[in-house]
């Protein structure tokens, strides 16, 4: 995957919950871009496991009951 | 894939990118939010001044920015999602592709406010490539994929710093020998 990114650091406003009115917290670029392969990991995973049940069954299409049986442990591994 | 990179990178975190910094950041985004000045500073208003509870007109554009903003993750999770289930020769329906897309988005809000309090917690002001990893700790494998992901970045990042240099150290070199010519 390329990136076009030549800057070290990238200076991102994070979102509410800040406990302190004057420390708007930033975020580094490549924590950015670690983030962003983190919830790419988390989607692919997701469609990947649910893949395999649908695969198991021996249907085309991925459907809600194959979602909800990977959903537990998706969401106690991430 | 990569225009996907880019647009996710803008849509996560509640990043705001204004128009003008692009240049500045010499990133060529394929796909680009571009939130006026006066929205974004409503934005980072807001969230400065939460405990304030601000005004009603703030937080009103500040959920159509959110809107926005979910709207675009949703159609980016979507293609990651199709593009997944074309590699394993499946089709996925669409509302469950949408139901992936809302529960990326919610884990998205979970894991910036961790971040948050993992910076904050080892008093820094701003997030780590660390705080990311340590968030993943719950998966050996995750963890250690990210960690090379990370150190890849990092030697990227080193070998362009080295090539930016190089031109500059070999004019260096040039004068110096333009200087040493003896003169009978």
């Amino acid at each position: 995957m390329l990136l076009n990114c030549g800057v070290s650091v990238w200076l991102v406003q994070v979102g509410a919950g800040a406990s302190k009115k004057n420390r708007p917290t930033y975020a580094n670029a490549n924590a950015l871009k670690l983030s962003c392969e983190l919830l790419r990991i988390f989607i692919t995973e997701a469609v990947q496991r649910a893949a395999t049940i649908a695969e198991a069954e021996g249907v085309s299409k991925i459907e809600a009951t194959h979602l909800e049986r990977i959903l537990p442990q998706l969401l106690l591994d991430f | 894939m990569g225009s996907i990179w880019d647009a996710l990178l803008k849509a996560i975190l509640y990043s705001v990118n204004p128009c003008d910094r692009r240049e500045q950041l010499r990133f060529k985004p394929s796909h680009s939010v571009c939130i006026s000045r006066s929205r974004r500073a409503k934005l980072e208003h807001y969230f400065v001044m939460e405990a304030d509870g601000a005004g009603s007109d703030v937080e009103r554009e500040d959920e159509s920015v959110i809107e926005l903003l979910r709207d675009r993750f949703r159609l980016l999770t979507i293609s990651i999602a199709e593009a997944q289930a074309k590699r394993n020769d499946l089709e996925i329906s669409l509302p469950i592709a949408a139901c992936i897309a809302d529960l990326a988005f919610k884990y998205t809000e979970q894991l910036a406010k961790d971040l948050e309090l993992f910076a904050q917690h080892a008093s820094r002001k701003s997030i780590n490539m660390e705080d990311v990893i340590l968030s993943a700790h719950r998966n050996e494998h995750l963890a250690t994929s990210l960690r090379s992901f990370g150190t890849d970045l990092k030697s990227k990042e080193a070998q362009s710093e080295r090539k930016r240099k190089k031109p500059s150290r070999k004019e260096d070199k040039a004068t110096t020998s333009v200087v040493h010519i003896p003169d009978n």
